[in-house]
């Protein structure tokens, strides 16, 4: 079975198949090929629940035998709890994204089948990216998924921000991996080997001979590439602009999944390659979680777009998120983990309400007028997801923002939660106007039953029970983290 | 014997069954109160059954079921609901968490029984009584849902599960209290009951705070193992204390608020506004005595500490206090509502006495409990089954009903001698071994005022009876006797309030494992209490009934005393002056507060802060690509030039 | 003799320049064209450590290898994305493509 039953695989297979059907297909594309993706994504979920992969690929190893060092051999790629956790928490996002997707890129455009293509690519990449076990397939893995996503950014060629969002988005996303290229390179300079394992090693001899410069600025640069893809600020500027610009699905992609993925490299560097580096990057993402609770809280106030409102939103929740990594110890982790299904399934939820909401380009809050009105089902997601996301019980939310604080108080990082707490507060603020707007704001004229496609309703209960489940039973899936966390 | 696991299985659906005939009524029957009643009371009779069957086997193997700090995890079956420490590494080596399951010992085992006997025979005894009510499904919903919230509270191992249902059972009261909701006196009521005991809650959830602070667990039998530990001084922030008491006062708080204890009494005759089989179930025979179960439960952890004589006079002091106000009630739910409240002081008394002893035995205030139970709601169902005969709560308006109703008279004379203590009825056996215990461990107050509270309370029953059945009927129209849906549950009460006395040696057995029995009670106890409710009887009748010296007499005579009785010791007016007075200039300080301070400099300031700083900041973000790269790469700068000045 | 010093900051100077033209470059080509020349000193960086520090494995040739093809992967991209942007904006000046701000 091996690596055919790994669902990074399955996936790329998945792909293929999904952009070869379009020699296939003559009519209702625009439902068949999303089916097959959800499908698809639905039965690779399966096979790894039902056959979990654990291990090295055998296979892989014996194809890819170049990668040697001085230190020995190294698996370029392996399947461990982490990836097993990411490549499923990627699956449902990528469930989701496509409930999402159905009914709104049918809407807006003809080209059905490379949408859906160049989803599960990116899926695919991010899958890759988290399993990878050296610097130089993470980051071929990363490109790859960006690559998908800097084309899915200006995919509507018709539609100025959607281009202008594509630009953006590729100049400063290819600047910032090159600057992470040239941390990695350094890093490999000063180390000799890119695998993660080995950097360890290295550093733990290398002492204070040397190389050390290339060394601190390698890791931080591959930290400011990390930065840039979350979104953290000084580094975040790009994320407002793509995710108001970008078709709904991919911002809602380019915000869950990515980071997600984003964030497990994220652990598997810290936590295995660069532990012995600890005051470098944690200083570093200290400043960063600061500034973003700051910067993604504050501005987020002014903002009337839905979507534009959510980036800086996602730029707050990163900041809590950071905070995981920022404690350095398993529960960090764990928290971090569990932190990333809630948000996955909580921003997935708006961001289906604001594809289901928004009017033809453009997706002002003035959209979400009278909401509790026109529908009342889609208010009350909405409704339970942004309680979700400002961290009020039973909604997964407040689980992770709690076990997250926790484990940063555990570390003893108080000025830290303390600013977080008060970041909450104002993320208040913001997140309110979005109810007023749904249950107060509006008159008569936005009285019309909203029509609610039914892909785009299952992708909504699927985060309604995502949200109240683990909110209400967080025992498994904090076990299943603190099992990840504890095997890395 | 079967296996302990099927057992636990079973225990599972005892409160599952309520809980499945809430979900399918709300789902499903919630127009049709046909179903809905039936259902309810199918479900319940599935719940007391199995209820009966675990409580059988527990009863002929009391040794088995011996549970102790080691083995209770074979007793109970539960998941792990919240884990509070995230940070537990593996299944074996639990963390310190919130449990949601069943468990199983003596003293749980003989509350699901008596808790699901109880309300399958109100549910029963309702089917009749809320016959024609529009609100009957709504009504047998609650009643769900409150026994399944009962059920699982008794069926808790842990304090927080304990807390969890403990505030359901609260919320479940103030629906039913306020069940008629166009009557603003129900509407009223539920809220007092609601607030009142919320108060008194917020001292079970500091009790439950300092605990998750200091010892980092929920669990009854682990924690009674660590009583020595607990006992010293802990610092929490700025305060010191001695942990054990301070907790054991705060959760009593609590327990206080459920057990209607002084001074957190005035609830439970107001919550009258209910249903009467709702006072039968909730405030009379399951839910009120919560607290004196919570002292049992927690009992080995309070043992022998001095606050358990603290709680022994608390309970004295109501016992006496609410006998006295029951003599001047008129309305006939009233009577036996302050006569709850002094039998559940006589509970706590028991609790405390036993407590503050060295060899102390829980048994003897859970006995009283039991068989209270039982003559209580019987009490109290039929007091239901005559208003209905009568239309009225004015026991003055009634009179020689036994003629027009023949079985709910005789249950209710049982009743009546059980509760004031008659041997053999079941009442003695409880009661006198409290005051026995009183009486034996040299609690000598509170031996006199159990006493007094014994000759009071057949003094109080006997002036309910003779104005009830005596004298011709004063009402309107002719009373009629209640269908059998009201009388078989009145029947079968009054069979057991005749005969579950005659176990308390068999049941002190049980209820500690085999560990514990407990004396006979003798010669001069049967005497004495034979004598002081005949003393009782004979004052009311001489009063009351031949009128030797007229009530209306001793009232002129006694004119202070009589109006403070009848105003209740005006606690209610205390009370009320509290809140009305102290509580209102430290809101108006505190609103002054939050308005100027709060409200003015922070909250506005905060936004006003918010607001303007966003706008600042929102210029960052240009829309210009090369602004966004120049400050990327800037801070890129600045962070590697800070690294390496480092 | 050179040295890897030399590589070095052969290398750093060219990651200057593409990083300066990135700043500057008001054209959309021209950043492009920058990027290229960052990948290019990031590419004579990896070489010069393969070959100076690390010479018993190939690892950092490799990775300019890798480099070049996704290097080369994202122009194509790129130039697809400022195809439609010119058609949609009539320019490639960057500075002008500044619909979402604030």
């Amino acid at each position: 079975m091996d690596f055919f039953i790994a669902p990074e695989f399955l996936t790329a297979l998945l792909a293929l198949f999904v952009l070869c059907s379009d020699f296939f297909l003559k009519e209702k594309k625009e439902h068949i090929v999303p089916a097959i993706t959800v499908s698809g994504a639905m039965l690779i979920l399966t096979v790894s629940f039902a056959f979990p992969f654990i291990g090295e690929s055998s296979l892989l190893n014996s194809l890819f035998n170049g990668f040697e060092t001085s230190l020995g051999k190294f698996a370029t790629y392996s399947n461990d709890y982490l990836s097993l956790f990411g490549s499923r928490l990627l699956l449902v996002s990528l469930v989701l994204t496509t409930l999402l997707s159905w009914d709104y890129i049918q809407k807006r455009t003809k080209k059905i089948t490379e949408f859906y293509a160049l989803l599960i690519f990116a899926t695919c990449g991010l899958m890759f990216m988290v399993s990878a076990q050296e610097l130089l397939t993470f980051f071929v893995s990363l490109e790859t998924a960006s690559m998908c996503l800097y084309a899915l950014s200006a995919y509507f060629t018709d539609n100025k921000y959607s281009l202008e969002a594509g630009l953006k988005y590729f100049l400063l996303g290819a600047s910032f991996s090159a600057l992470m290229l040239y941390g990695i390179v350094l890093v490999y300079g000063a180390c000799g080997t890119t695998n993660y394992a080995q950097i360890a090693t290295v550093i733990s001899t290398i002492g204070e001979s040397g190389n050390t410069n290339f060394l601190y600025a390698g890791v931080v640069l591959i930290c400011i590439g990390f930065a840039f893809k979350l979104s953290l600020a000084p580094f975040h500027m790009w994320a407002p602009d793509v995710l108001q610009g970008a078709p709904t699905p991919i911002s809602a992609f380019l915000s869950v999944s990515s980071k997600a993925a984003g964030f497990m490299v994220l652990i598997r560097l810290t936590s295995v390659a660069f532990t012995q580096m600890n005051p470098v990057w944690v200083k570093f993402f200290l400043i960063c979680a600061i500034v973003s609770m700051i910067f993604g809280n504050l501005i987020a106030v002014w903002q009337t777009n839905m979507k534009r409102l959510m980036a800086y939103s996602s730029i707050g929740q990163v900041s809590y998120l950071v905070m995981g990594i920022i404690a350095t110890n398993d529960v960090g982790t764990s928290a971090l983990l569990y932190f990333l299904v809630s948000y996955v399934f909580t921003t997935l939820s708006i961001f289906i309400v604001i594809a289901c909401v928004s009017k033809h380009d453009g997706d002002d809050m003035a959209d979400f007028y009278g909401l509790s009105k026109r529908s009342p089902f889609v208010a009350m997601v909405a409704t339970i997801g942004i309680l979700s996301l400002c961290g009020i019980p039973p909604m997964s939310g407040f689980f992770a923002k709690f076990y997250v604080f926790a484990a940063a108080i555990k570390s003893k990082y108080f000025t830290l939660v303390f600013f977080a707490l008060i970041a909450t507060t104002v993320s208040l603020f913001y997140y309110l106007n979005v109810l007023r707007a749904m249950y107060i704001d509006g008159d008569e004229s936005h009285n019309t039953p909203l029509e609610v496609a039914n892909s785009s309703k299952v992708g909504m209960w699927l985060c309604l029970i995502g949200m109240m489940y683990f909110g209400i039973f967080p025992q498994q899936l904090v076990t299943f983290c603190n099992q990840v966390a504890v095997s890395l | 014997m079967i296996e302990l696991s099927t057992l636990l299985n079973l225990a599972w659906l005892v409160p599952g069954l309520p809980f499945l005939a809430f979900i399918i009524n709300f789902f499903f029957f919630r127009k049709s109160a046909w179903i809905t009643s039936r259902l309810a009371t199918l479900f319940m009779a599935g719940s007391a059954l199995i209820s009966w069957k675990i409580f059988y086997t527990v009863w002929t193997h009391p040794k088995d079921f011996l549970v102790t700090a080691q083995n209770w995890q074979d007793y109970s079956s539960y998941f792990e609901w919240l884990p509070l420490d995230p940070s537990y590494q593996s299944a074996i080596q639990k963390g310190f968490s919130i449990n949601i399951g069943v468990f199983l010992d003596p003293l749980s085992v003989m509350m699901l029984a008596m808790v699901a006997s109880i309300a399958t025979l109100i549910h029963i005894y309702s089917i009749g009584y809320m016959h024609g009510d529009p609100g009957k499904a709504r009504f047998f919903l609650y009643l769900s849902l409150f026994t399944f919230s009962m059920l699982g509270m008794v069926s808790s191992n842990n304090f927080m599960q304990m807390f969890i249902f403990w505030e359901l059972v609260g919320l479940c009261s103030y629906l039913l209290i306020g069940f008629y909701i166009n009557k603003k006196s129900a509407g009223d009521a539920a809220k007092k009951a609601f607030i009142v005991t919320r108060f008194a809650d917020f001292g079970f959830m500091v009790g439950l705070v300092l605990l998750a602070w200091v010892a980092h667990d929920f669990n009854f039998f682990t924690l009674s193992t660590r009583v020595d530990e607990l006992s010293g001084i802990v610092k929490v922030g700025l305060f010191t204390f001695p942990f054990l008491p301070m907790f054991s006062l705060m959760i009593f708080m609590g327990a206080m608020g459920k057990s209607g204890q002084f001074p957190f009494h005035i609830w439970l005759p107001d919550a009258m506004e209910g249903p009467t089989p709702v006072s039968a179930l909730i405030h009379a025979a399951t839910m009120v005595t919560a607290g004196v179960f919570m002292l049992a439960r927690c009992f080995p952890l309070f043992h022998s500490g001095n606050e358990m004589e603290i709680i022994a006079y608390i309970g004295g002091f109501t016992a006496l206090f609410a006998a006295t106000i029951a003599i001047v009630q008129f309305d006939v739910k009233k009577i036996l509502a302050y006569s709850t409240l002094s039998q559940l002081g006589y509970m706590v008394m028991g609790m405390g006495i036993e407590g503050a002893i060295v060899a102390g035995n829980p048994a003897t205030g859970v006995f009283h409990l039991f068989t209270h139970a039982f003559f209580k709601a019987l009490l109290f169902l039929g007091a239901g089954s005559l208003i209905h005969a009568a239309h009225t709560n004015d026991i003055r308006q009634m009179g020689n009903m036994g003629k027009y109703a023949k079985i709910t008279s005789i249950t209710f004379l049982i009743g009546t001698l059980a509760l004031c203590g008659f041997p053999p009825f079941a009442g003695f056996y409880s009661k006198d071994a409290i005051i026995h215990a009183a009486h034996v461990n040299g609690f000598h107050g509170l031996y006199i005022l159990g006493t007094i509270t014994a000759f009071l309370t057949s003094f109080y029953m006997a002036r309910c009876l003779i104005y009830v059945f005596c004298g011709e009927y004063r009402g309107e129209g002719t009373p009629h006797e209640s269908s059998f849906t009201m009388t078989f549950p009145l029947v079968v009460l009054a069979i057991c309030s005749i005969f579950v006395g005659w176990v308390q040696q068999d049941f002190t057995i049980f209820l500690s494992g085999g560990q514990m029995t407990m004396e006979p009670l003798g010669m001069s106890a049967y005497i004495t209490s034979i004598v002081i409710v005949i003393l009782g009887f004979g004052s009311a009748y001489a009063i009351f009934h031949k009128k030797v010296i007229s009530p209306e007499a001793i009232s002129k005579a006694f004119v202070f005393p009589h109006f403070v009785l009848e105003k209740k010791y005006f606690m209610d007016e205390i009370w009320d002056y509290c809140i009305r007075n102290i509580l209102l200039v430290v809101s108006w300080i505190c609103a002054t507060f939050d308005k100027k301070i709060v409200d003015g400099v922070l909250v506005d300031g905060w936004d006003y802060l918010t607001h303007a700083s966003a706008r600042v900041l929102k210029q960052t973000q240009t829309g210009v690509l090369h602004t966004y790269i120049f400050v990327g790469l800037t801070s890129t700068v600045i962070f590697i030039c800070t690294l390496f000045i480092n | 003799m050179i040295t890897l010093t030399h590589y070095l900051v052969l290398g750093a100077i060219l990651i200057c320049i593409g990083y300066l033209g990135m700043m500057v470059r008001k054209s959309a080509i021209g950043m492009l064209i920058s990027l290229e020349i960052i990948f290019n000193g990031i590419n004579l960086t990896a070489v010069a450590f393969n070959r100076f520090l690390h010479p018993d494995g190939v690892i950092g040739q490799i990775m300019v290898i890798f480099i070049i093809t996704v290097a080369a992967a994202e122009t194509a991209i790129a130039l697809a994305i400022m195809i439609n942007l010119f058609k949609k904006f009539k320019t490639i000046d960057v500075d002008e493509v500044n619909l979402m701000k604030w």
